[in-house]
């Protein structure tokens, strides 16, 4: 008896590689797919893919529990892995359903991949404006940056220390060595109000005349949220300032630390990108006789390598450079005329998996069949070993 | 009916037939738990690089270019029907709140009655788009300014809350103890050429003690029967000062073509 056939007589294995179960996840993934589009429309786009496609469960009606995507596409993995371990019969006969297994598999690798390392942002420019980075749409830093005179009269360069604030608890020190200070995180609060004024705390700096801060209830939409925190800058030399960042503000907080003026903000988090876009000009076609758009684009200069080159981004004709694909999201116009452009921004490692995943799976398909095709009835081999 | 002790029987007789399988999969499960599980704060660096293309580049030093993101949300599906921060309290965004609306009240009422103007020498005029019926700049680059002439139905916010609106576009702090009225009245009444009341706003009076490089902004409201048009000059303090008599003869030189 071998490792597979032994392992085979175990009940619990034998669960695990039905294929009663894998139409159970299937029917469950049917059932996510059409209720999480539906959701969209009340919920919103990244509510709705929070609730049933990044959760394991979920409360129907605030009491029962129901498998969300992660719970239901791990589960489908297990099953799928189980199967072709332990069930799938390997004989060349086989090659076209083995290969659609495989590809089954790799779109579920391929989702992972997207689910862990995939990052979302946006780019807004107005026209004629020129950028080398993203912003995020619900992280937030501390970036800091040293005052340098600009080189070019039209560009500013700044390089900047970014600290995430994803995991600020109080008391939490950050050591910023490169810059010849650390950070102490006194209060940190990821949704609040600020409020100007109040003599009693007038040793914090901040530009917008700041001084305290009170903590509102986490809205369910984390782009509601704006945070804001009081923190304690100590330099090598014994300094001691205490400054308040509230991500509401316009204006850079300054601090003078050793005779350099560093730029302080808590601010959405931007994400270097590898070329630098600028909108040379953002077209927009109106429905007639009313002011809803009814088609807009971007036509972007992209600047690889000190080559600029064009692209029109439209709608379903992304920009693709290397694992990014820069999307038209949206628009807006101000009210002296300047059009503004906003670009979604998608950085996946994995973009190509899902591509492969169909060509495997689709090949596996047109294999099995011609083999169906030129096999004798009498010949065909099980695809699986039956559960003992 | 499956009784308790027969169930917990079933539960033990599988649990230690396959204690090592259940074994590996908590232990993959924990596994799971735990990837990705960022303890400490995450530190990065990266070149920020923002390029303008045309004078003047109005960005304060200290200033955020993404400041206009702010209030202003991509409406995109993810953001869709959000509004902006809006209950930032006290002084610090009342302003802004009243500028929201004003936004949305002047997109609603650009007027498009044709108007002339004359384009002052040493200055080249750009189509208009947007809102805009006009843009000019100066062929000067030490001092670059831009000038824009847009024309509004209705009140369009009235001359305070737009006074306000441009003072923090070039960030003058509105105190609680400004009086904008009082300001709009020490600003000097124009005439255009065809007898039109202007008020002249002079921003840089507000500035006295700024470097020369800030920025600053010269405007001008004149009254129409049912509408305003909205003359504005951009650049830093030094630019809009020397431009300033040019900037004056643009706003006198403007007509309703009737």
């Amino acid at each position: 008896m071998n490792c597979r056939e032994h392992l085979r007589q175990y009940r619990i294995i034998g669960f695990f590689t039905s294929v009663k179960l894998t139409t159970f996840f299937l029917l469950l993934l049917f059932i996510l797919t059409f209720w999480g589009t539906v959701a969209q429309v009340h919920n919103g786009l990244y509510l709705a893919q929070q609730r049933y496609f990044h959760s394991f469960f979920f409360l129907v009606m605030e009491f029962l529990p129901f498998p969300g995507g992660q719970a239901v596409m791990w589960g489908l993995f297990f099953n799928l892995v189980s199967v072709a371990l332990l069930r799938l019969v390997y004989k060349w006969q086989n090659v076209g359903i083995i290969i659609i297994h495989f590809g089954l598999l790799l779109f579920l690798i391929s989702g992972f991949i997207t689910h862990r390392f995939a990052q979302e942002s946006f780019l807004t420019l107005p026209e004629g404006r020129a950028s080398n980075v993203s912003t995020a749409y619900h992280d937030w830093e501390i970036s800091v940056w040293k005052e340098t005179p600009p080189k070019f009269p039209l560009q500013i360069t700044r390089e900047v220390m970014a600290v995430n604030t994803k995991n600020f608890k109080t008391g939490q020190v950050v050591d910023l060595n490169e810059l010849g200070f650390q950070l102490t995180v006194k209060e940190y609060r990821r949704n609040c109000n600020a409020y100007v004024g109040g003599a009693e705390r007038s040793k914090i700096i901040n530009a917008s005349g700041i001084h305290r801060l009170k903590l509102m209830p986490l809205e369910k939409e984390p782009q509601k949220n704006t945070p804001g925190g009081v923190f304690d800058i100590e330099t090598a030399k014994g300094e001691n300032y205490e400054i308040l960042l509230f991500g509401g503000e316009s204006k850079t907080t300054i601090v003078k630390i050793g005779g350099v003026e560093y730029n302080m903000m808590l601010r959405l988090a931007r994400y270097p990108l590898p070329f630098t876009l600028k909108l040379v000009d953002f077209m927009m076609e109106k429905h007639p006789g009313t002011d809803t758009a009814r088609s807009f684009k971007s036509l972007v200069a992209i600047e690889t390598k000190n080559v600029w080159r064009d692209k029109l981004i439209s709608m379903n004709n992304p920009l693709r450079y290397k694992d990014y694909t820069l999307y038209q999201s949206s628009y807006a116009i101000d009210n002296m005329g300047y059009e503004f452009s906003t670009l979604a921004v998608v950085a996946n490692v994995g973009r190509i998996l899902p591509y492969i995943s169909t060509f495997v799976t689709f090949g596996g398909l047109v294999i099995h069949f011609i083999l169906m095709a030129f096999t004798a009835k009498k010949d065909v081999e099980p695809i699986f070993v039956e559960n003992d | 009916m499956l009784g308790y002790s027969a169930f917990k029987k079933i539960i033990m007789k599988n649990f230690r037939r396959n204690r090592n399988l259940i074994g590996i999969g908590l232990s993959f499960l924990l596994l799971l738990t735990f990837v990705g599980c960022e303890r400490t704060p995450q530190k990065r660096q990266y070149t920020e690089i923002i390029i303008e293309s045309e004078p003047p580049l109005n960005l304060a030093s200290n200033e955020d270019p993404y400041a206009f993101l702010r209030g202003r949300m991509p409406q995109d599906d993810i953001h869709q029907g959000l509004m902006p921060q809006d209950d930032i309290h006290a002084s610090l965004n009342r302003q802004d709140m009243q500028n929201m609306g004003l936004d949305s009240e002047l997109n609603k009422s650009v007027d498009r009655t044709p108007l002339t103007w004359k384009t002052p020498s040493g200055w080249l005029e750009k189509t208009g788009s947007g809102m805009r019926l006009a843009t000019f700049v100066n062929a000067d680059a030490n001092n670059p300014i831009e000038a824009t002439i847009v024309s509004l139905g209705g009140e369009a916010g009235g001359v305070s809350a737009n006074v306000i609106r441009w003072m923090q576009q070039i960030n003058l702090k509105v105190s609680d103890s400004f009086q904008v009225e009082d300001f709009i009245k020490r600003q000097p009444q124009l005439k255009t050429t065809s007898n039109l009341p202007a008020v002249f706003i002079d921003f840089t009076e507000l500035q006295q003690d700024e470097k020369p490089g800030v920025a600053s902004m010269m405007a001008a409201v004149i009254e129409r029967e049912n509408a305003q048009i909205f003359v504005k000059m951009t650049g830093s303090k030094q630019a809009v000062t020397a431009n300033r008599e040019i900037f004056k003869s643009l706003v006198q030189s403007i007509r309703v073509s009737e």
